[in-house]
């Protein structure tokens, strides 16, 4: 079976500072897999590089088995991979429906925009009720909804979130994360940036990275129970 | 549309298109409305890509510039009519401005606001030497026909009032269909966080393309019938710095981004400078107007920084 995403040997640079060394895994279709690290281990690095949005100085990327080297950010994202930034970007001076209209795409067989929007409203209800306000003047959680919900718009294969919990406070981060697992039981898998090791509830499968690099990788029960992760980000 | 914005534009559109029969009416003030409905056409243009598409450019009096003079040098050398060099003349605007997005959108930072600057000042210097084709400092004039309607040249100021209100009501209503239009959405994602526009699927250099041709297109349109109504164009007033900084202003007045403001903008600049310019002259201070002129800029930015249609909309909204 062809990996959803596929990363090998990648590498960046930020002028001459090098961001991400070696680094390789894949994903595959259906499952979750954590991307564990500190502040400026470099998981940033790779869901941008990933996503188009920073050029790799070595390795290669691969989804569905076709090469994303090179493509530009949107072509990523119309090839079934979206990406949810950091931070929860939305767009503060548009309405909750015209930020999910951005990102929607006419295709030949997909749905309308009316319909697509109307499915994104239906996971989270707290955005119907607010369609025409400004996306700026939403709560925390609820423009993290909007903006998971704006990389849904396309029902992409494969979600990379970075840092959905950033910010939030507890409760309603694990309303993210419970509603992340409703859509990974939907069948789109997950690539989740975290920090929050809470993350690895949902995970299938996953990583830590180290000053770049891959300091440990495997199943959820592995970096569940190794010394390093529970030290580091289970406080046990 | 609202009824109320209906009943307000459409009133203060018929208001203006009537001042000309205003028996007895000095002509030089139906110059002035022409000049203000050419600086809000400007700012109109300048708006779709600055206010919606968050893209500075800093001088956009080439695209002004080069549609004059293109048109009055094809109505001079080769007596094609200023109503099809129009065409000609907005599309050449147009892609100039595909040329200077090409080399510059696709780098971050300030280098298009200056590119456009640099490319201004430029087309100024070739305008200044390129004697042959521009007529050098002195600039062109269009060959004089007398009232002659299929040469875009009247006696009075009156046509030309009535023409330019046209466009001004043409781009008021675009710019209201283009902020909820697909387009418009993708340019005023990228104005608002360029990398999540990116991830979230819009193509963010083909959104800034296209934007950025129509405002270009729209600033050529308004240096044609700039032409028209003068006769006249010289490298100062196509490609100056005072004509570049002019066309910001009636957005950043009225409000970056809004159909309404570079309208309210306009007219509000240009009621300020011909009252200024009144003061001056009656207490004889030579230059006092512009400073004052700056002076109420500067507090518009200061303290209305979202223009006064951000003004009026904080007064207008309720607590929840």
């Amino acid at each position: 079976m062809t990996a959803l995403l596929e990363v090998r040997g990648l590498s960046v640079s930020y002028g001459g500072l090098r961001a991400l060394k070696d680094v390789s895994f894949s994903v595959a279709p259906g499952e979750c897999f954590v991307l564990l690290g500190a502040n400026g281990a470099g998981k940033t690095s790779l869901l941008r590089c990933i996503g188009g949005l920073v050029r790799p100085v070595a390795g290669a990327i691969s989804g569905n088995g076709l090469s994303l080297l090179g493509l530009r950010p949107s072509a990523i994202a119309h090839r079934g991979i979206a990406h949810v930034p950091e931070g929860r970007r939305v767009f503060p001076h548009l309405s909750v429906f015209e930020n999910l209209s951005v990102s929607w795409l006419r295709r030949p067989g997909g749905p309308t925009l009316p319909d697509a929007v109307e499915r994104i409203y239906g996971m989270f209800p707290r955005l119907a009720e607010r369609r025409h306000q400004l996306a700026g003047t939403l709560s925390g959680g609820e423009q993290q909804a909007l903006a998971i919900g704006r990389g849904l718009m396309n029902s992409p294969s494969l979600l990379m979130l970075d840092e959905p919990s950033l910010g939030l406070a507890p409760v309603i981060t694990r309303q993210v994360f419970s509603q992340l697992n409703s859509i990974r039981e939907s069948g789109i898998a997950l690539l989740l940036v975290e920090q929050n090791a809470s993350s690895l509830d949902l995970a299938t499968r996953g990583l830590v990275l180290a000053n770049g690099s891959v300091a440990l990788a495997g199943s959820r029960d592995n970096l569940r129970d190794s010394a390093f992760v529970r030290r580091a980000y289970l406080g046990l | 549309m609202r009824r109320r914005d209906l009943l307000v534009g459409g009133g203060m559109a018929l208001a203006v298109a009537l001042v000309p029969f205003i028996p007895g009416i000095n002509s030089y003030y139906i110059s002035v409305i022409v000049r203000a409905l050419t600086f809000i056409m400007l700012g109109q243009a300048w708006n779709v890509i600055a206010g919606l598409g968050g893209q500075l450019s800093l001088g956009h009096g080439v695209f002004f510039g080069v549609a004059a003079y293109a048109v009055a040098f094809l109505f001079n050398g080769f007596g094609i009519s200023p109503w099809l060099g129009l065409w000609v003349a907005m599309a050449l605007s147009a892609l100039l401005a595909l040329l200077i997005g090409l080399a510059t959108f696709r780098s971050r930072g300030v280098y298009f606001a200056l590119a456009t600057v640099a490319i201004s000042l430029g087309f100024e210097k070739v305008a200044r030497f390129l004697t042959a084709y521009t007529g050098g400092d002195a600039g062109l004039a269009v060959n004089f026909r007398g009232t002659a309607p299929w040469a875009m040249q009247f006696r009075g100021p009156a046509p030309f009032l009535w023409m330019d209100l046209v466009v001004v009501v043409g781009f008021y209503l675009f710019t209201r269909w283009l902020l909820r239009s697909r387009l418009g959405l993708r340019l005023q994602a990228v104005r608002d966080d360029e990398d999540a526009a990116a991830a979230s699927g819009v193509d963010v250099f083909a959104t800034k393309m296209v934007g950025f041709a129509i405002s270009a297109a729209m600033t050529g349109l308004a240096g044609v019938l700039h032409v028209q109504f003068y006769l006249a164009i010289d490298p100062g007033t196509a490609f100056g710095l005072f004509q570049a900084i002019q066309i910001q202003l009636p957005a950043l007045i009225g409000g970056l981004g809004t159909a309404a403001g570079p309208i309210l903008g306009g007219a509000i600049a240009i009621l300020l400078s011909e009252a200024t310019n009144w003061w001056a002259t009656v207490s004889k201070l030579q230059g006092a107007d512009t400073l004052v002129y700056g002076v109420v800029l500067l507090g518009v930015v200061l303290f209305a920084p979202a223009g006064v249609m951000g003004f009026l909309r904080r007064k207008r909204a309720t607590p929840r």
